[in-house]
């Protein structure tokens, strides 16, 4: 009775399903936020007339959305194969955790050397390569954006405790 | 002035040797980025942005234009040697262009179809040098209800036009123009969805969002597949060269695929795909041997390729007469030339010659100097395209983060790069198209400051968009346009692309 009850669930919980509902929310937001900036003023539109508007427009599409996308269940797009590979979730992970680190290295090791660590950990994670190779191509890569932006464009990165 | 005093201020312009070298440069890079997949135009005039502050708003239009229709015309290279398209307008050269290769006539479709480029490019060019004053007469009627009017078909033949569901278009032309309201309101001051953020008070920039949305999330998407080794076929200079035969063949579609282009390219929309992909099915109805198309027929490289770059100068009338960017790339240099200060529209012939005729100027150096460079540079372009794609992608990642830092010197414009590319990622998973968004983003301000200017003037009044006839005009276009898939579906001729959900 649960497997069914829950395949149940599977079956109209796909992805149009899920965006409909964040998409719902967002317009939800910005309509509800209009209010404070006033929708209309002195009889014209107000601050607010062009949130309130398109967050109408957004609440009433991502709600047509939804009931389609219920309506259609399984037909539509599900949450099957959101990964293509095993490794693809890994990879993406990866990605999204290096990229808020680097914002993070670039404040406290500078430009030049957290863009070599970031080269480096991508390249090195991407497919097996040797470190020798890697190391060179991280090293020239890292070099070139450092002299392009920092040198010659005069691009006032944070530096690091090398002093670039 | 007449055409003649037109052309000399334009080459007077364009001959400049700093502005020669700024072309040089933009179109270099451009094709480098046309060449490479995953790295589309957009991204490559975002990117190099910064790099145009130091410089003048005409020498900076000058290099980013050169970026534009570089890409555009460097994405066939890719399409003919490893049958991967370079940009989305290659797509439809795949089709003839790599079994082209794979006969060993790699060369001469990678000539037709830099010839056919530069015909429909330089053709492009002359039709903005005439029409381009001609549509001042025309563009000086128009009023705040009138830019509404085409702020709104604009944005509606971007839905319409997407590939994926119109639905889901329009909901990320609405998102974009909510995001557009956050920060300071120009009409009244009111700070609005700012959240008490110093940073949101000058809204959320084009450039951060189009580098996340086009830059991080094509990277984060592709990371995902697997490196697969490219198969790149090899080609020399002196077999580039047409023979007569492959002339007699491809001037047809040529000059077919330049007029369709043209006027396709004038639409908003995403016009360089639509006119590639019009030009190839228009080929294939008019050829005796309709069967050889898709197994290497010259006509499906030389008409598409000539369409996409019309289609892409094209897109430069709209723009530069109207301010209206007409698709994503063209929507990123109108913003370029917000920030160095320039408003295109009606007034800019007149107003800032400078600009307009320089654009144009270049655009006719730039077409000669893609052609001259590209034939003997397509070795390079090989060597390039065998770079693994392990290697490429953090390049392109740390270009994006490092190009939204250099923007105004501010992480936070790294952390909305790398926001937008974590969106643009889940868009793409979950069937959202970004065009829209970004199109809604930049036509926000405008919309939104033409629309409070329609209401004072109407006092209150929204018949005015109906009551003036040339807003009356693009307001019932935009309207039909909108309700035809419902009309299409009452009727029974429902068809897949455009359908509603």
């Amino acid at each position: 009775m649960e497997e069914k009850r829950g395949q149940g669930v599977k079956r109209w919980l796909n992805r149009d399903v899920l965006s409909s509902v964040f998409w719902m929310g967002v317009g939800v937001v910005f309509v509800v936020g209009s209010f404070q900036y006033r929708v209309i003023k002195s009889g014209t539109s107000g601050p607010g007339f062009v949130p309130f508007l398109a967050g109408v427009i957004l609440v009433i599409l991502s709600a047509s959305l939804f009931l389609s996308a219920v309506r259609a269940g399984s037909a539509a797009m599900t949450l099957d194969g959101f990964f293509p590979h095993s490794y693809s979730l890994r990879r993406f992970l990866v990605a999204l955790l290096a990229l808020p680190l680097y914002v993070v290295g670039m404040m406290y090791l500078g430009c030049f050397l957290v863009s070599l660590l970031f080269l480096l950990f991508f390249m090195k994670f991407a497919e097996p390569r040797s470190w020798g190779i890697v190391l060179a191509i991280a090293l020239l890569g890292a070099a070139t954006i450092y002299v392009v932006f920092s040198v010659l464009l005069k691009i006032p990165f944070p530096t690091g405790p090398f002093g670039f | 002035l007449s055409i003649g005093d037109n052309l000399a201020l334009a080459f007077g312009i364009a001959l400049e040797p700093t502005n020669l070298l700024l072309c040089f440069l933009g179109v270099v890079f451009g094709t480098l980025t046309g060449v490479l997949p995953g790295l589309g135009a957009s991204t490559a005039i975002s990117l190099l942005l910064p790099i145009t502050f130091t410089l003048s708003p005409a020498r900076s239009i000058i290099m980013l234009a050169g970026i534009y229709y570089g890409a555009l015309y460097g994405g066939s290279t890719t399409s003919i040697l490893v049958n991967v398209p370079g940009e989305g307008s290659s797509m439809i050269t795949c089709l003839d262009g790599y079994p082209m290769a794979r006969q060993g006539r790699a060369g001469v479709a990678l000539g037709v179809s830099a010839f056919g480029s530069f015909i429909a490019g330089t053709f492009a060019v002359f039709m903005l040098m005439v029409s381009g004053p001609l549509l001042l007469s025309v563009a000086i009627e128009f009023g705040p209800p009138e830019f509404v009017a085409l702020a709104v078909l604009g944005l509606t033949l971007v839905t319409y036009l997407g590939t994926g569901s119109m639905l889901k278009a329009l909901m990320m032309a609405g998102f974009g123009l909510l995001i557009a309201c956050v920060g300071i309101d120009n009409v009244s001051g009111v700070e609005r969805y700012t959240f008490g953020l110093l940073n949101l008070r000058e809204g959320i920039g084009l450039i951060p969002v189009m580098m996340g949305l086009f830059g991080i999330a094509e990277v984060l998407i592709n990371i995902e597949k697997t490196f697969e080794k490219r198969e790149i076929f090899k080609t020399t200079f002196r077999e580039m060269l047409p023979n007569r035969a492959d002339w007699k063949a491809s001037i047809g579609p040529i000059s077919r695929g330049t007029a369709v282009g043209f006027l396709i390219g004038l639409i908003p929309g995403p016009g360089a795909i639509i006119a590639s992909l019009g030009s190839y099915a228009m080929e294939k109805k008019l050829s005796k041997h309709p069967e050889r198309f898709g197994t290497g027929a010259i006509e499906g490289v030389a008409g598409p390729e000539s369409a996409n770059n019309a289609a892409g100068g094209a897109s430069f009338i709209p723009l530069l007469t109207l301010g209206i960017p007409c698709n994503v790339a063209v929507a990123v240099l109108l913003g370029a030339l917000m920030i160095h200060g320039v408003s295109p529209g009606p007034l800019l012939v007149k107003e800032q010659p400078e600009v307009f005729w320089g654009v144009v100027g270049s655009m006719y150096v730039g077409n000669i100097m893609l052609l001259v460079l590209n034939l003997p540079l397509i070795g390079l372009w090989v060597r390039l395209l065998r770079v693994p794609y392990g290697i490429l992608f953090p390049f392109i990642l740390l270009i994006c983060l490092i190009g939204a830092y250099s923007i105004n010197n501010s992480m936070w414009d790294v952390g909305v790069t790398i926001a937008f590319g974590l969106l643009g990622y889940l868009m793409r998973k979950f069937g959202y198209e970004a065009a829209p968004l970004v199109m809604a983003l930049v036509l926000g301000a405008m919309f939104e400051v033409a629309l409070n200017q329609s209401m004072v003037i109407s006092h209150g009044n929204p018949s005015i968009f109906f009551t003036r006839p040339i807003s009356a005009v693009l307001m019932v276009a935009s309207i039909a346009i909108l309700m035809s898939p419902l009309l299409l579906r009452l009727l029974g001729k429902r068809r897949p692309g455009l359908s509603l959900e």
